[in-house]
Parts: C-alpha cells; sequence; structure tokens
C-alpha cells in the first residue's frame, strides 16, 4: 500500500496526495499564499565561526533571493506562508539547501545556516539551524494557531468548531469576556459586525476548505489589530494553485434514524486552479441543511399525549439551511506587485422552534441573515537584495449584514432541510423602507395569534395558533473599509509595522411588535434607526531584537463617530477616540523563552447599544430598551506572562498567566419607575484572572497530542446595574425595605473557572490491521478524538415570575459538562479517483451533563407549584365549557359523558397537562450525538 | 488500488448514499380523539354548549349544517359561523371576527349559506355595545378557503323592489350561481323587561326576497305574495318557494308567478307556524299551540306534521310538551332535519331523524 501511494504521488499533484494523507493542510512551497511572513538568521563559518558576507541566500529554488550583510546576517520578507525550501552559496564552501522551513503569518522564522570550507566534511543537515518557533523570542503575541490540517484531522467542521477546541474558548467568549469582544481578520482585513456583534456574529460563514490557516490570539496582541478586547481570529484563505484541483464532500446522517437522525445534508465543492497567466482561482460551495438545526436532546415527556413521547426528535418548524458561495482571484502584476479579488456571501436562514406554537408550528417565526463580503488587496513585495525591505498592503472591501425575523411560510422542503428558495418574512419591504408611519397602523396581512385548537388538551392556555406573533424585525449593517498596512525593516534587528483604516459604516433598524394591532394601547410604537458611523485606526509598532531578547512596543489610536443624530432627543454626537499603548518583552532563557506583555485594548459599542429597542430579543417582549448614543469605548488592559518551554525534541509546553480588567463595559440601567424601560450605560468593571497551560507534542510516527488547560477567574463589579436595582431586602425587624447594595462583584458571563481540552490523532500505517476480503480496512485510517471537560458556567436565579433576581446576578452555576468528539476517516479510491470516506462523530457518549436550568428552579423543569400556578391562572382566565363540537373537545376529559367539559373538576387536569407539556424542557440539554457519516473526492 | 479492492470499497461509499433515502420527519400535531356522546337514537343532540346556537341551514351539497354559535370563551360576545358535519361532530369550519380593532363590538355573523362550489354568503352584524341594534349589518360574499378575501353585497337596512325596507336577512339560500333568496326582516328590540339587564332582539319577517349578486353588489327583489311570511323553504328542486303565512301554506316559483295555496293546518289554541321546510316536494311544518292538559290548564304543543308540496292535508309526525322547536331545517338528501330544541338562550341544534318516509 505504501508503495501504491507513492506511486501515486508521483502521479498526481503534491497537495493532492498530502490531501489524501491528511497533510492537505500544508501549503506548498509553491502555492503562493496572501498571508506573509520572513525568514532571518546568519550564516557563519562552520569551521572559524565567524560570520560569511555576501552568501547569496535562495527561497524556493531562486524565486527570492538576498544575500548575507557583513555580519553575515540577511532578512527576507514577503515570504508567502507555508512550506519553503532553503539554499545557500558561497564561492569556496559546499552550498547547504533545508527543505520544510515553515513561514507563518506575521511571524518570522529564523533559519541560521553554517557552511563548511569546501575542504572540511560536514553534512547538510547539521548546517542548518532553524529556530525553534515555540522559543521564538519574536512571536510575542499568545496565538493558537488551526492549520488546514487540524481541521481535516480533528472532529471540526466549522471554523467555530476548531476555535472551540483552543485555549481559554467557551462558546464565542474568549478569556471570560462576553461575546463580540473579539475582531475578526480575514486575510488582514477587518470584519467585524459592530451592529449586535454581542448577539448576532458577522452573518459570514468561512467554509473550512479555503483555509489555510487560522489563529487565535488572546493577548499581547499587537497594535496591528484594533476593535477587539479579548481575542483576535485571524484567517488566511488559500490562494489557487498553479493547476487545476479540488475536493468535493457530501455528508449526512441520513443513515441513522429516531433520535440520531438530526437531518443533516451538506455538500462543498472546492476547486481552485490557474485560469490563464499567472492569474490564479479559487472557488468554493458549501451548502448545509439540518432539520433539526437546534437540537433537541431533552429527555422524553412522559404524558402519551404529547407527541414527542412517540419521536422526541425532531421538532417541527426547525429547520436551518445556510448557503455559502466564495471565490478569489489571485493577479500577479508584475515581480512585486499581487492583487487579490475576494468574494464570500453567506445566507443563513432558519424556521424558528417556538414552544408557543409547538402545535400549529405554522405560525412560529423563520428568521433570515445574509452577509456579503467583497475585499480588493493589492500587495507589494519587497525586492530582491534590498537592504530595507518593505511589504505594503492595501485593502478596500465592502462588509455588509442583513437581518429579519418574522412571520414566514411554511417550509417546503426539496431535500432535506433544504428548501431552494429565499426565506421571506412578512412586512420586510415595510422594515426595509422604515416607513414607521405606515407601520403605526395594523399591518395588511397580519391577523392575531389566538390559541391554538389542535393541542391534545382542547384548553385555551399557553399554545397559540391560526397567526403568528405579528414581529418584525429588520437591521442592516454595511460598512466600507480602507486599510493601509506596512511593515518595513529598519535596521538588521528591528521592524516597523504601521498602518492606518478608515471605515465608513452604515445602521438601518426597524422594529415593529404586534404588527395585528395599530399602534397604541399594548402595541409599542415601531422603533427605527438610520445613521452613519465612522471608524478610524492608526498604529505605529517596532519590534528590535538584540541576542535573545526581543521587544516589541506600540500604540494604537482608535477613533469613533457615531455620526450625527441618532435619535430625535440626542444632538449630534461628537467623535471619541482612545490611545492604546502596547508593550512586550521576550527572552529566551535555558531552554525555554519568556514573554512579558502588556497593553490596552479599546472597542466602541455595538451600534445596537446606541439606538432604540433590542435585537435578537427571543422573547419579544415588546420591552422599549432605549440606546443611548453617549456611550463611551470598553476598554481592557492586559498583562501577560507566559513562558514557552521545550521538554523534549517534539514535545512542549507553553504556560500563561493573565491578568485582564475590563472596563466601561455596557450595562442596562433603568429609567424611572418602569421596570420595563431600561437605558444603556457605561458603568460595569470587570477583571479577569487566569492561567493557561498547554502541552503539545508534534506529530511525528503519525501521531500527535495537544491539551490544554485553563483556570480562570472573569468577575465584574457592577455600579449602577438594572438587575441588582430590583434586589429588594426587607428589614426583619422593620420590615423597611432596603436599598441594594450600590457596587456588588459577581462573575462574568463566561466565567469557567476550569477547562481541560485533549486532542489527539494517529494515522494507521497502510499495512496496519488484518487483511479481510484483500482488503485492510485499517490501512492509513486517521482517526482522533477531543476530550472536553469544563466547569460549570454562571447563572441568574430569578423567582417564578422571572422578574426578580433571587439572588446575585450569575450566583448560581450550572453543573460541570465533558464530550469525547472522534473522527474516522480513510482514503479510498474510487475508480480513477482518489477520495475518503468518514465518519464524525460529537459527544460520542451523548453525556447530557451540561445541565441547562429554569432560572426559577435551578433545574430544567417547573416546580409542580409553577406548573399548578400557571394551570390555575390559565384556567380561571379561560374556564368556559368545551362542549361536544368544539375542536377543543377532548373525551377522556368528559368524565361524565355529557358532551361537555366543564366545571375544574374535568377542565383543571387538561390546564395542568398543557402547562406541563408548555414548560417541558427542549434545547435545555448540552450538545447531543451527532454522528455524520462523509464521502468525498479529491481532483 | 487493485481492482478487487475498489470492488469492495465502491459500493461501501455507495452505501452511504444509498442509505440516504430520507430523513426522519418532525412530529405532527396527533389526530384528535373525537368520539363523543353522540348516538343514533331518534332525536340525537349534536351541540352542547352551553349558549344558544341558531339559524342552522343545510349547505347546499348536504354534507354540513351550517349555523351560528355564540362562543362563552369569547369576551366580545361575538358570534361565529360554523359548519358541522351532517350527521353531527367536530365543526370543520369556523368563521369568527378575531380582529383586534373590533374586541370592543358584537360582531354577529349568521344567515349563512354555502352553496356546492364554495361560494359562502354570511351577514355580519355590529353591534356596540352588546344588547344594542346592530349599527352595521353587511351580507358578505367570500369563499371558504380564504374568508377575509370577501366582498361586500349590500348594506342594510336597503331598499326591497317591490317591497319593504329591511335591516336583516334571514334563512338565505342559493338559487342559482348569481341568485339567492332570504327571509327579509326587521330588527328591533323587545321592550325593557324588570329585571333584564340586556333587551332581546326581536326578528320580524317582511317577507321572502330573491337577491342577484351584481358586480357591484347585490340587489333585493321582494317575491311577489310573501309579504308576511313567517316561515319559507326551497322545494321542488329549488324551482318553488314554499312559505306559510298564519295557517296557510303557499307556493310561488322562485322566479315569482302565481301564488298558490298548499295547505292550511288546522285551527288551534294560539296555535301558529314556526317553521315549514320541504326537500322535493316533500315537505315538514313546525307548528305551535295552546294544548288541553289532562292535569288542568293547557300546556304547550310543538308538532311536526308532514305534508306535500302537491298539495292535500298535513299528516301529524311528532310533538313534544318538554321544549321548543324550531328553525327545523330538512337536509337536502336523507330524510333527517336540523332541529333547534331549547329557550332562546341556550337552545342546542338536534338531528331529528326519518322525518320524511
Amino acid at each position: 500500500m505504501i508503495q501504491n501511494i507513492r506511486i501515486a504521488c508521483r502521479r498526481r499533484a503534491l497537495r493532492t496526495c498530502l490531501s489524501l494523507l491528511g497533510l492537505g493542510a500544508i501549503p506548498t512551497a509553491t502555492a503562493q499564499a496572501q498571508s506573509v511572513g520572513g525568514i532571518v538568521g546568519s550564516v557563519t563559518d562552520a569551521a572559524a565561526n565567524r560570520a560569511l558576507r555576501g552568501a547569496e541566500i535562495q527561497i524556493d529554488g531562486g524565486r527570492r533571493t538576498t544575500t548575507t550583510d557583513s555580519a553575515g546576517n540577511y532578512r527576507l520578507r514577503g515570504v508567502p506562508t507555508g512550506l519553503h525550501r532553503i539554499g545557500v552559496r558561497l564561492p569556496g564552501y559546499r552550498g547547504a539547501t533545508r527543505d520544510s522551513i515553515v513561514v507563518r503569518s506575521d511571524e518570522f522564522t529564523r533559519v541560521d545556516i553554517r557552511l563548511a570550507p569546501v575542504a572540511v566534511q560536514l553534512t547538510e543537515l547539521r548546517s542548518v539551524g532553524v529556530q525553534d518557533p515555540v522559543l521564538d523570542p519574536l512571536a510575542t503575541s499568545t496565538a493558537q494557531r488551526i492549520t488546514e490540517a487540524d481541521l481535516r484531522r480533528l472532529p471540526v467542521s466549522s471554523l467555530e468548531d476548531a476555535l472551540a477546541l483552543q485555549a481559554g474558548v467557551v462558546g464565542e467568549s474568549y478569556r471570560g469576556g462576553r461575546v463580540g469582544q473579539q475582531s475578526f481578520l480575514l486575510d488582514g482585513f477587518g470584519v467585524k459586525n459592530q451592529l449586535d456583534a454581542s448577539t448576532g456574529g458577522s452573518g459570514l460563514r468561512i467554509p473550512p476548505d479555503i483555509i489555510t490557516e487560522a489563529a487565535l490570539i488572546t493577548n499581547g496582541f499587537s497594535a496591528r489589530y484594533g476593535q477587539a478586547l479579548s481575542g483576535i481570529i485571524n484567517v488566511i484563505t488559500r490562494d489557487g494553485g498553479e493547476q487545476w484541483q479540488g475536493r468535493m464532500a457530501y455528508e449526512t446522517d441520513r443513515p441513522l434514524t429516531g433520535a440520531g437522525d438530526l437531518g443533516l445534508d451538506r455538500l462543498i465543492l472546492q476547486a481552485d486552479g490557474p485560469l490563464f497567466g499567472k492569474v490564479t482561482a479559487v472557488g468554493i460551495l458549501d451548502f448545509a441543511g439540518r432539520l433539526d438545526a437546534d437540537p433537541v436532546n431533552a429527555p422524553t415527556p412522559t404524558d402519551p399525549r404529547d407527541p414527542r413521547s412517540r419521536t422526541p426528535a425532531p421538532l417541527p418548524h426547525n429547520s436551518g439551511e445556510t448557503y455559502t458561495v466564495g471565490g478569489k482571484l489571485t493577479i500577479p502584476m508584475g515581480g512585486r506587485l499581487v492583487s487579490r479579488l475576494f468574494a464570500l456571501g453567506t445566507t443563513e436562514q432558519r424556521y424558528l422552534y417556538d414552544q408557543q406554537y409547538k402545535y400549529d408550528p405554522t405560525f412560529a417565526p423563520g428568521r433570515r441573515v445574509d452577509g456579503t463580503l467583497l475585499t480588493g488587496h493589492l500587495q507589494l513585495l519587497p525586492g530582491a537584495n534590498t537592504n530595507r525591505p518593505m511589504v505594503g498592503d492595501l485593502r478596500l472591501g465592502y462588509f455588509s449584514k442583513e437581518f429579519v425575523r418574522g412571520a414566514t411560510t411554511t417550509p417546503d422542503y426539496k431535500f432535506g432541510a433544504f428548501t431552494g428558495e429565499r426565506l421571506h418574512i412578512q412586512g420586510e419591504q415595510l422594515a426595509r423602507r422604515q416607513d414607521t408611519l405606515a407601520a403605526k397602523a395594523a399591518l395588511a396581512g397580519f391577523d392575531p395569534p389566538r390559541f391554538s385548537e389542535n393541542t391534545p388538551y382542547g384548553v385555551q392556555a399557553f399554545f397559540l395558533g391560526g397567526a403568528p406573533q405579528g414581529e418584525v424585525a429588520w437591521n442592516r449593517f454595511a460598512e466600507l473599509r480602507s486599510q493601509l498596512d506596512l511593515s518595513i525593516s529598519v535596521g538588521e534587528h528591528t521592524e516597523v509595522y504601521l498602518g492606518g483604516l478608515a471605515a465608513s459604516q452604515d445602521v438601518k433598524t426597524f422594529q415593529r411588535v404586534q404588527a395585528y394591532r395599530a399602534v397604541g394601547g399594548s402595541a409599542p410604537p415601531a422603533t427605527a434607526a438610520n445613521f452613519k458611523p465612522l471608524i478610524t485606526g492608526a498604529y505605529l509598532e517596532a519590534q528590535a531584537r538584540t541576542s535573545d531578547l526581543a521587544f516589541t512596543a506600540g500604540v494604537r489610536y482608535d477613533g469613533f463617530n457615531p455620526g450625527g443624530k441618532l435619535t430625535a432627543t440626542n444632538a449630534s454626537l461628537g467623535a471619541r477616540s482612545s490611545i492604546n499603548p502596547r508593550i512586550a518583552v521576550s527572552t529566551v532563557l535555558k531552554g525555554a523563552t519568556v514573554v512579558a506583555s502588556i497593553g490596552r485594548f479599546s472597542q466602541a459599542p455595538d451600534l445596537q447599544f446606541l439606538v432604540d429597542a433590542a435585537f435578537d430579543d427571543t422573547t419579544r417582549t415588546g420591552r422599549f430598551r432605549q440606546g443611548n448614543p453617549n456611550l463611551g469605548f470598553e476598554s481592557a488592559t492586559q498583562f501577560e506572562l507566559s513562558g514557552r518551554i521545550r521538554l523534549r525534541t517534539r514535545t512542549s509546553l507553553r504556560i500563561n498567566i493573565y491578568t485582564k480588567t475590563l472596563d466601561g463595559l455596557v450595562a442596562t440601567a433603568p429609567i424611572g419607575v418602569n421596570p420595563d424601560s431600561s437605558q444603556f450605560v457605561n458603568a460595569d468593571v470587570g477583571n479577569v484572572i487566569g492561567g493557561e497551560f498547554i502541552f503539545e507534542r508534534e506529530r511525528h510516527n503519525g501521531w500527535s497530542a495537544r491539551i490544554a488547560a485553563v483556570v480562570q477567574r472573569a468577575e465584574a463589579t457592577v455600579t449602577d446595574a438594572f438587575e441588582l436595582r430590583r434586589l429588594i431586602q426587607i428589614d426583619p425587624n422593620t420590615h423597611d425595605t432596603l436599598a441594594a447594595p450600590a457596587r456588588a462583584s459577581f462573575p462574568l458571563d463566561y466565567d469557567r473557572r476550569l477547562s481541560l481540552i485533549a486532542a489527539f490523532d494517529g494515522e494507521l500505517t497502510p499495512s496496519a490491521g488484518p487483511r479481510v476480503l484483500g482488503v485492510r480496512p485499517l490501512g492509513s485510517m486517521l482517526a482522533s478524538a477531543v476530550l472536553r471537560y469544563g466547569s460549570g458556567l454562571p447563572y441568574s436565579r430569578t423567582d417564578a415570575t422571572g422578574n426578580n433576581l433571587v439572588a446575585e446576578p450569575n450566583g448560581s452555576r450550572l453543573p460541570a459538562q465533558y464530550t469525547l468528539d472522534m473522527l474516522f476517516r480513510r482514503p479510498v479510491r474510487f475508480g480513477a479517483m482518489v477520495g475518503g470516506i468518514y465518519l464524525d462523530a460529537r459527544n460520542i457518549l451523548n453525556t447530557r451533563n451540561q445541565t441547562s436550568v429554569r432560572r426559577d428552579t435551578g433545574n430544567p423543569y417547573a416546580s409542580e407549584a409553577t406548573i399548578r400556578k400557571l394551570a390555575t391562572d390559565a384556567y380561571n382566565a379561560n374556564s368556559s365549557p368545551i362542549p361536544y363540537e368544539s375542536n377543543r373537545y377532548r373525551r377522556a376529559a368528559d368524565l361524565n359523558g355529557d358532551g361537555v367539559i366543564t366545571g375544574q373538576a374535568e377542565l383543571l387536569p387538561l390546564y395542568l397537562a398543557a402547562a406541563r407539556d408548555y414548560t417541558q424542557p427542549l434545547f435545555v440539554y448540552g450538545p447531543p450525538r451527532l454522528i455524520r457519516f462523509g464521502i468525498e473526492v479529491l481532483f | 488500488m487493485t481492482a478487487a479492492r475498489f470492488r469492495l470499497l465502491a459500493p461501501l461509499g455507495a452505501s452511504l448514499l444509498l442509505g440516504a433515502c430520507g430523513h426522519s420527519d418532525p412530529f405532527t400535531t396527533p389526530k384528535i380523539d373525537q368520539q363523543g356522546p353522540f348516538n343514533t337514537v331518534a332525536r340525537s343532540r349534536i351541540t352542547f354548549n352551553s349558549d344558544a346556537d341558531y339559524a342552522p341551514s343545510w349547505t347546499a351539497d348536504g354534507r354540513g349544517i351550517i349555523y351560528t354559535y355564540a362562543d362563552p370563551g369569547r369576551a366580545d360576545h361575538d358570534r361565529c359561523l360554523a359548519i358541522l358535519p351532517a350527521a353531527g361532530g367536530t365543526r370543520i369550519f369556523t368563521l369568527c371576527d378575531n380582529r383586534p380593532g373590533h374586541a370592543d363590538s358584537a360582531e354577529t355573523i349568521t344567515s349563512g349559506a354555502l352553496s356546492t362550489d364554495g361560494k359562502l354568503l354570511y351577514l355580519v352584524g355590529s353591534s356596540l355595545p352588546i344588547g344594542q341594534l346592530p349599527v352595521n349589518v353587511t351580507l358578505f360574499l367570500a369563499d371558504t378557503s380564504a374568508p377575509f378575501n370577501r366582498r361586500a353585497l349590500l348594506t342594510l337596512p336597503t331598499p326591497v323592489a317591490g317591497g319593504p325596507i329591511p335591516s336583516w336577512l334571514g334563512d338565505v339560500s342559493w338559487v342559482a350561481a348569481d341568485q339567492f333568496v332570504a327571509m327579509a326582516q326587521d330588527i328591533t328590540l323587545m321592550p325593557q323587561c324588570f329585571g333584564c339587564a340586556l333587551r332581546d332582539t326581536v326578528f320580524n319577517n317582511l317577507g321572502v326576497v330573491r337577491g342577484t349578486v351584481t358586480g357591484s353588489g347585490a340587489t333585493l327583489q321582494l317575491l311577489a305574495g310573501t309579504s308576511g311570511a313567517r316561515s319559507y323553504s326551497l322545494a321542488d328542486g329549488g324551482s318553488t318557494v314554499v312559505f306559510a303565512i298564519g295557517l296557510a301554506i303557499f307556493k310561488v316559483a322562485v322566479g315569482g308567478g302565481t301564488v298558490t295555496l298548499v295547505t292550511t293546518l288546522p285551527a288551534g289554541n294560539g296555535k301558529r307556524i314556526d317553521d315549514v321546510s320541504c326537500r322535493g316536494g316533500a315537505c315538514v311544518v313546525n307548528s305551535f299551540e295552546q294544548e288541553p292538559n289532562p292535569l288542568g290548564g293547557s300546556r304547550p304543543a310543538y308538532k311536526l306534521s308532514r305534508f306535500s308540496s302537491a298539495g292535500g292535508a298535513a299528516t301529524l309526525i311528532d310533538t313534544t310538551d318538554t321544549g321548543p322547536w324550531s328553525a327545523v331545517r330538512l337536509a337536502p338528501t336523507g330524510a333527517d332535519a336540523v332541529v333547534r330544541v331549547g329557550s332562546l338562550k341556550t337552545g342546542d341544534l338536534y338531528l331529528f331523524r326519518n322525518l320524511l318516509p
């Protein structure tokens, strides 16, 4: 089998073979990545141990060359990320070469070379020393990298899955910060949904098949990065190769049945190659559908009248489909200029399950999110043999995200969860016009919902039908961003980075609830906002190295102008700015590198905090929340001490100890005495302190391992929080109402005190395992496993009404959780085609130990007292008899068989059953077991 | 890879696709077991609610009973239109006014007539507040598949060619694709009774009218000779109208013409005819009178008699003294009739079986 594969590799593109072996993620030397790094080093006489001047350094057989200076040092900038081959020549000396030099984005790889005089016998391999990236003192940021190989080898199917395996990540929270305190860089271009990042994401799905490398930077990040407090996600996409190649894959869980079938179908088609001349292209289609998009993993109800007691999964009207289309053109323009055009569009549409519409799911709401990104990138690479090589990147891009939610039509599934149609929301056009005047009247086509007549209980309570809730929520965020980045070598040991950005934003929002009712009374007026903020930024950073000491210092300017009049009651607001210094010092001690960094970071608040109403108000209460255009920056000051230790040749340990102070966090403060009205303010202070321990065993002999443990505490100090004002205390002696304390500390939402992530992957040899019918089923099998343990996250307890906290915010904790994910992948030939089959299993133990809870009971279930109260209240509100001719008549409840269900004895049991059904847990357990089978063809 | 291996592994991959036959379906709302107290005795109760059901009639195809009911769960006291299966059971169609802007008024949807091609005529009367005369009375034409895509045909009161000015229409029946007949009525309030919270409405029959649906609405014309009719029914396959004035029963062609006496009921103490209903040429008449009570005095007697639209004396087929019978309507097919039994406030619908031979 080895022989066969080797033969195949000779015949086919190297990349195809590497993909087959699970190594396809590593870019080849010929693949031109748009993110660049550098190679530095020195050339010395191996015999006399003196610097050699004038030695010629060649990268990849002469694509890039330079020569050493009088001190024997050389420096190559603008080297594409990936694997490279370096060669050195000097008359009178033996030439030396070294393959597989890894260059990472925004990092220098040190390669020191010792040349032997012709007369001296030394082996080539001993003559070239590559700087250990673990110990590289120039790498001052805490970056956890995810390669394309990781994406294929590990049980992950999206960038988000892969990021979740990194230390310090809880969902989309990084190092204890709230969701939205991160920034996203796609090929160096900043992409951030400034409108509702804390609740909405970017709307873009980056298909793993176009990613060559992703890095999560959680501290000490460079002054080059802004708009983030807790983390930077830096994603590098691939350029087209020199010959056409690609991958087509289909994965599904159709072979499973019942609760194992979540209705998953996914189709991926990726191809890249040359178009004409040196112009290359990359194209990607990634379509995914899932009938049970919010997976149900709750216990089966015991009431046989509940349809979930027979088929616990999936729920109706709970499907989602995602369509992502992307493409990229790489256009070399002479020797030093490269331009790239990139386009990515994602449409995610969801039919949202609503427990109120359990028995009339047609009327449950839908949601559509469209994300669009168009970028142009002009890159200036340094010339050969320049004394001060410079890399320049000019980027111009347009990003938009549109969100709409409301009543939609009944899904017409064509294949799995795919409808093949764009989901339309009732009233969407009106929302897009932001016609608040027309929205004062009841909107055409909207009827008020009624109590459902289709429940097994028949009573008029809890469950709705007949018409949707009457909500239209829409917003659009668009941004035109220009960005210039320069990196210049100054002197022999100093790098300077400078640049800036300007982003013109356009924000439009609209929200109307109870659209079947004219505005007035319980129907609040439609809210709309239309304004154009401006984001600016500039930075200067220098990095110098002397011997084993590296020093990085930078300063960043961030500006934010909300863009004039946001509301009728707020005058035009001026611009605001923030200066953020960042410093890092690193040195190599005995077998270890120590980095100390401190930096200040700031980001403008989510623009949703600036405007009235709330987005993703899933409770759809229609509660009024007043925006506050006066909100200032949220900021953080981070200090980190990290050590990177090479334990053995292939094992390393990283220890990061950090503390982060979060300031000016957005909170809500009450307006007057109306408990439903609040305003956003900058008030809270947070503090995060923690330690990360990351052990890595590099891949060797077919296996690798990574264990990351995090101990962390993330707390907030609230000064004027809305919720705390509701904490009314009664003096036991005087029975007076006591005021809540002015300040209090409590855990932040993502205060996970302890987490452990262990990832292993291994690959069997082609001859492994027994031979069955002439085939070794286990031969070349790739297997990986990810074990996760996380202590419980905090949550707030409330009383039964849900309106009053009964303890400090986040004063209670969920139980700990653990999961085990596994992936098995085996290369297979389908005739002349190379491909593979794989089995991807998540939470294979089906541990349901992440017990989300009701805030009032602390467990997944409502208390009997709560259920009885709900039922009694509903009975008192609708105690009219149910006659036989009514759709709501249920024979079993007609105890005396007189054709009328009447009185407490006959009606109340129905109300109790309905209340129990309505309050049953649905989405309250952790990720369910998910098994998907995949088949792929590489070409 | 050898051919043998390919032969082995290719089906493995293909089996994945073959396995992709279909996902598990989401749950659907379960079928509700509606088996109830319904039975097949001679008089079967088919509505059980505690409030009034009234104005029953049959759909033109005979497969449903269309009637008006009051849902006690509605705070706005609206009356809704509904259709029951012909043999009774769960309502298969309801039409209520659920618009939030109408919650402060009482809407009565009544006088429904459903043609075989699915066109529904119905009258909507709005009163504000409940207990007052309706301020808006409109006859609508709708398709049952889209009940709120309706056309307003008439606003009442409206003049009727050759007749009175009715403020209400009752007992509407289709007679052609664009024609219907109805009982023109005048709606008034009862004098305030002592201790009554609300004053009841009273319908005074004015005569049978023929309506024609036009492009802009509908026109009404009094069917000559029907003035003062208490009740009417289509007969003889819809070609004639049989109606009662006093104790005499007449018939006239739907298109008008000579009025012919069909029969006359014998006189009685306080005797009156409340309903006539025909299927083909076979008719029943519902009459009321005070009978001598064996225990002394008199007692009310409700009597159903059978007669032929061709003429001849009526034959008594059933009688009771336990409650008012009203709104007797023979089914277009079969021998059964729907009858409203009970008081004005709490009447329920019954199926009376085998009234015709």
